[in-house]
């Protein structure tokens, strides 16, 4: 084999680690300045873990592929903070384990939907969609009023805890009863609204005898886009 | 290098006795048994990836069809059509096709031989046919094309390492002193899927018996490692790696060189130059920082260049040769699809300007755009190398029914058309809708009156959708007589294409 | 803090990529242009067309 011209194309080891090494630093330069948080989250209070039932609820969300027509990104365009609320920023998902943002809405926004429906309404509409939205086109949920199946909640937050989600040892010896209690009214709150502070507390489903996905995944509803108070926010927190 | 040097002596002085010595080192069988069920198993999936994409065009225009089942809800069917169009249509045809032009163009049997390619063939059907029960059961990553979860990661990844060993130590015991340009978008395609199936697919599991991960990136760092992701697969698995099919398909069906082959060099390089850093263009207006959406934009408006040279040089190699167009099957198909990635190119840099994408994103604008591509480029262009394929591989003279042919062209075309035109439409239209104000300065429509102004355009999308599955089963019907009763080839067909 | 040290770093990276970048970029594209490589070229861009198993000694020798 001659060496004096062609070399790179003739040397595919080589030809591999050039074009490796031109996508490697492509990608490099491209993520690693986000690792950098002091250079891309918000510097805003109120963003938490989710609750053990919102996680499970969130983990719901993330089975049936809801962001494949629910975005959770409100861009900044008037219309959009009009229909919306506040932009989203990037401190209002440094938890999530993986994000949500979707990229298409085929239904509307969801990022700040916490709080703007009832609880029976949510339930109402994940059940049969065009009960209450004549003219929608999602589909119906009926299934999820079956009994929530949480029996590994604490793996679930040590995993979380793995990936870098700052659950405490306390948040863990208590995730079974926390999540319990979120959606039992009668259930003595104090310590989960101590340790996960706004969570939504109440029967999310109407059914107070079962802990059911529906709990779960209305629990989650409610509480996004529900952390930060936009009446604290000052221009300098939003620096990224 | 031995047997090169042998070969280079021999054509000094070409004769009948040379010929015989170089034939016995250079007749070494290629693996083409595996490259067959590649080409069965891309039939199959093109069926699987269209149906499913007609099924879920149509629960949007007829919400009752989701059935209130939760293992068919759009949720879970949406990651099946498209996992079942990338991974196992184009994937299938894209590896099949690479083992192909790997062994023919550097002139040597497959490394690892046959039970390397079956190795990689049923591993890589595997892992489709687990990542597909896995989206039904509700088992999802909920990361776009990247929605199996982690043990479906681990397989593809120990699979796709061996593809590279295979590719690669095919590549260093050549007998072409020369790389073909194919091999070096087909190699970079491979390389870099790795890369980015590995990074962006980083969990850590609930436990080892369980199917529950959860991605190691937060928030908008997994934004941007995702899209970073998503978008470069785009660039290597949809483009990279089908650039290399159309710089051998077409040269090779239209019988003449490729128009420039210095013009193909700077095309891979600007190509996987540029389009690395083209993925924030997916996040414009979002909490992701404005100088990596300002980067991404700048860089994908930059690989209009490249990508349009890859199309001249494509469309140019007919030049002289245009009647092939009209009276080869293969050829029909494969420059039709090189038009449709120049339009594709065209209009994936214009979206991803800030102010366009401010209207294109979240609508359905997004999804037309991604179907010029996926079934204009990426399907027509398969259906090109099928229609060569099959009559090679089963040496057979020609494909059964070039009426069928036709048939085959003008349904997919038309439902191409369709498609992309309602998606154009509902999309633009939505997209205004949503940002229009009454003259009392309110928001003019609410959401759910754009929903229902989509409905027509959801209905002529399954039309195209329906054509476009039609013209599919037209073509496996083709290739399935073809096989079964077409005229058997004289001598091998590639003998026969050679001497013309 | 990591993220400190980190963020500082980032116009260092920032501006040595970019260099490192088109140098390269332009080192293959100048390589890929120079005239003396026609041949070569021409032979290369043959291979589909003499790629049959069958038909070994079509190869373009120097």
């Amino acid at each position: 084999m001659r060496f004096n011209h062609g070399m790179i194309e003739r040397n595919s080891v080589l030809l591999l680690v050039l074009s490796f090494l031109t996508v490697t630093i492509g990608g490099i330069a491209e993520i690693v300045p986000l690792f950098a948080v002091e250079t891309t989250i918000e510097r805003v209070k109120g963003v938490r873990p989710y609750t053990p039932l919102e996680l499970a609820g969130r983990n719901i969300y993330v089975r049936e592929g809801c962001y494949l027509c629910h975005s959770q990104q409100i861009r900044p365009f008037r219309d959009e903070y009009e229909r919306y609320g506040h932009y989203s920023l990037a401190a209002e998902s440094m938890y999530d384990h993986p994000f949500q943002w979707g990229s298409k809405r085929t239904g509307p926004d969801l990022a700040r939907v916490g709080g703007r429906y009832s609880h029976e309404w949510h339930m109402a509409h994940l059940i049969a969609p065009r009960s209450v939205v004549p003219e929608s086109i999602m589909p119906g949920y009926p299934f999820l009023v079956r009994r929530l199946d949480a029996a590994d909640i604490v793996g679930h937050l040590k995993a979380n805890r793995a990936v870098g989600v700052p659950y405490t040892d306390e948040m863990l010896a208590n995730a079974r009863a926390d999540l319990e209690a979120q959606a039992n009214p009668d259930a003595d709150t104090v310590g989960l609204l101590k340790r996960y502070p706004k969570a939504v507390v109440g029967n999310f489903d109407g059914d107070a005898a079962t802990l059911t996905e529906m709990d779960a995944l209305i629990a989650y509803l409610q509480m996004l886009g529900t952390l930060v108070r936009f009446s604290d926010v000052r221009p300098e927190h939003l620096k990224q | 290098m031995s047997l090169a040097d042998t070969s280079h002596a021999a054509s000094a002085s070409p004769g009948v006795a040379v010929r015989g010595v170089v034939r016995a080192a250079a007749d070494e069988d290629q693996v083409e048994n595996v490259i067959r069920a590649f080409v069965i198993a891309t039939c199959f999936w093109a069926i699987a990836a269209f149906a499913a994409g007609v099924l879920i065009a149509l629960q949007l225009a007829i919400p009752q069809l989701n059935l209130d089942l939760e293992w068919t809800t759009f949720g879970r069917l949406r990651p099946l059509h498209t996992s079942a169009a990338i991974f196992a249509f184009g994937g299938t045809a894209l590896i099949g096709s690479s083992l192909y032009i790997v062994q023919r163009t550097c002139r040597t049997r497959l490394f690892g031989g046959e039970p390397a390619g079956w190795f990689i063939f049923w591993g890589y059907q595997l892992f489709i046919v687990m990542a597909a029960t896995g989206y039904l059961m509700g088992v999802t990553q909920s990361k776009e094309y990247a929605e199996p979860e982690w043990y479906v990661d681990l397989l593809l990844t120990v699979v796709w390492v061996v593809y590279l060993i295979v590719f690669l130590g095919t590549i260093m015991k050549r007998r072409e002193r020369h790389i073909y340009v194919a091999n070096w978008f087909l190699l970079s395609f491979i390389v870099t899927v790795a890369m980015l199936h590995i990074v962006n697919n980083a969990a850590v599991p609930v436990s080892f018996f369980g199917t529950k991960s959860y991605i190691v990136w937060a928030g908008v760092q997994d934004a941007m490692t995702q899209w970073w992701y998503g978008h470069n697969a785009v660039g290597f698995f949809l483009t990279a790696g089908f650039l290399g099919m159309m710089y051998y398909f077409i040269p090779k069906a239209a019988n003449r060189p490729v128009y420039s082959y210095r013009l193909s060099i700077i095309h891979f390089w600007a190509l996987i130059f540029l389009y690395i850093w083209a993925g924030p263009h997916h996040l414009h207006y979002t909490a992701l920082p404005d100088w990596a959406q300002s980067l991404g934009m700048v860089f994908s408006v930059m690989l209009w260049m490249p990508s349009w040279g890859g199309m001249i040089n494509g469309l140019m190699t007919l030049s002289g040769a245009w009647d092939k167009l009209r009276t080869d099957p293969s050829l029909r198909f494969t420059v039709t699809s090189v038009g449709f990635y120049g339009m594709s190119t065209f209009e994936g840099p214009m979206m991803s300007i800030k102010q366009v994408n401010g209207l294109s994103h979240y609508t359905d604008w997004t999804i037309g755009h991604v179907h010029s591509g996926a079934l204009g480029w990426n399907a027509f262009i398969t259906f090109g190398v099928l229609y060569y394929l099959v009559p090679v591989l089963w040496g057979r003279k020609e494909i059964y029914s070039r009426t069928l042919v036709a048939w085959h062209f003008w349904t997919a075309t038309l439902g191409i058309v369709l498609y992309i035109t309602a998606m154009w439409v509902s999309g633009i239209m939505q997209g205004l809708m949503w940002r229009a104000y009454d003259e009392l300065g309110f928001l003019q429509y609410s959401f759910i009156e754009t929903v229902e102004a989509m409905k027509p355009f959801y209905f002529i999308r399954a039309l195209g959708g329906v054509l476009f599955l039609t013209g599919g089963l037209i073509m496996i019907y083709n290739l399935w007589r073809t096989v079964t009763s077409g005229e058997k080839a004289e001598k091998p067909v590639r003998l026969a294409v050679a001497q013309a | 803090m990591e993220g400190v040290v980190l963020a500082d770093y980032i116009p260092y990276v920032r501006s040595l990529w970019t260099v490192w970048f088109f140098t390269v970029f332009s080192v293959l594209v100048i390589t890929a242009l120079l005239p003396k490589r026609r041949k070569q070229y021409e032979q290369t861009a043959r291979i589909p067309l003499n790629d049959d198993p069958a038909d070994g000694d079509s190869r373009h020798g120097r």
